[in-house]
């Protein structure tokens, strides 16, 4: 158990040493130490549901043992700056003013393709009208089209919105959520006359939310559910 | 701050553990290891009755530490020595001397190993 417990150290580190050196491609939606965590996680839980005769500690110690290390590690990361540049890389600007930077390209090992279909998927077929696009950490493309190519908000086309308030649930399926009813400074009563009002009860209440406005959104649970 | 508490207190209570485990399971085998090498020897010299209570202390101790064992190794190795057991326990009573020695030796070796295992070494390790 104890060199278990070591084993699942040394295996761990490794593992986030590769993928760190694999780059950020692989990595899709995760920084690298969960992906590790991910990929370690199904694996050791596996082996001792699929052999009786292997012992429940021998797959619970490294299970616990990877918690352990990746608590400590997000803690770590969440308290230096330079642990979280060695654990997770840092964003890398691969288009900058319209111009790909070759370079970076280069040393993210991300190919043209791959940076086209990137930039596909963000609805942009034209590099030059990019004014930034940064490779995360975690692998995501985030990509910043300059301001004349970008759909003119609100606010550009001088246009006076509405306020947006967020809405608190007041009954979900049927039932009643008292909590959130103080959150949204409201009582009882009153969601009994919202809902006679329509013409049913909480019972019969699929979704009904209310935010700050005084907007409601009510749907009705259908027949037979 | 708390996930970081959690996570050194999680590490500490496994490193000591790990550390229980690896002590225990030394602790255990080698006294069941030395009685069967005992046991071999007295066969050899045909004392019989040592070799009896020799092998039926190591028996003993095998089976009440047996769960803890149980629950640290492969079941595997287990079985094996617990037939082992059984057919040293069969030499005994026909008094053969060569194949009961024979099997009180592998027997010991099984459980040294079982032992050794545990230890922190390179070895293991790798």
């Amino acid at each position: 158990m104890f060199l278990a417990y070591i084993r699942t150290i040394i295996l761990y580190l490794i593992l986030i040493l590769v993928i760190r050196l694999m780059g950020k491609r692989q990595i899709g939606q995760m920084e690298p130490s969960e992906f590790v965590v991910t990929m370690l996680v199904a694996n050791l839980a596996a082996i001792p549901i699929q052999d009786g005769s292997v012992p429940l500690l021998t797959g619970a110690v490294p299970l616990l043992t990877v918690l352990g290390l990746e608590l400590l590690l997000a803690a770590l990361s969440l308290r230096s700056i330079l642990f979280r540049r060695l654990l997770c890389g840092k964003p890398v600007i691969l288009i900058e003013n319209g111009r790909i930077l070759q370079e970076n390209l280069r040393k993210t090992r991300i190919t043209l393709d791959e940076l086209s279909g990137h930039l596909r998927e963000k609805d942009v077929l034209d590099p030059r009208a990019v004014q930034y696009a940064i490779l995360e950490t975690n692998g995501n493309l985030s990509v910043f089209p300059y301001p004349k190519e970008k759909p003119a908000s609100a606010k550009d086309a001088g246009i006076q919105t509405r306020k947006q308030f967020l809405p608190v649930t007041i009954v979900s399926d049927g039932k009643l959520l008292s909590s959130n009813l103080k959150l949204a400074g409201k009582d009882e009563n009153w969601v009994h006359k919202t809902l006679n009002a329509k013409g049913s009860t909480v019972s019969r209440t699929w979704l009904l939310t209310v935010d700050a406005g005084d907007q409601i959104i009510w749907y009705p649970r259908e027949a037979g559910k | 701050m708390k996930r970081l508490w959690f996570g050194v207190a999680l590490m500490a209570v496994l490193l000591a553990l790990g550390i229980f485990e690896t002590m225990s399971m030394t602790k255990l085998t080698e006294p069941i290891s030395d009685s069967l090498s005992q046991a071999v020897k007295a066969a050899q010299t045909a004392e019989w009755s040592q070799a009896e209570q020799l092998t039926q202390k190591a028996e003993e101790k095998w089976k009440t530490n047996w769960d803890f064992f149980s629950s640290m190794n492969h079941h595997g190795p287990m079985e094996e020595i617990d037939s082992q057991f059984a057919r040293a326990e069969a030499l005994l009573e026909s008094r053969a001397s060569a194949e009961f020695a024979a099997c009180c030796a592998r027997l010991a070796e099984m459980i040294r190993a079982l032992g050794d295992a545990h230890v922190v070494n390179l070895r293991n390790l790798l």
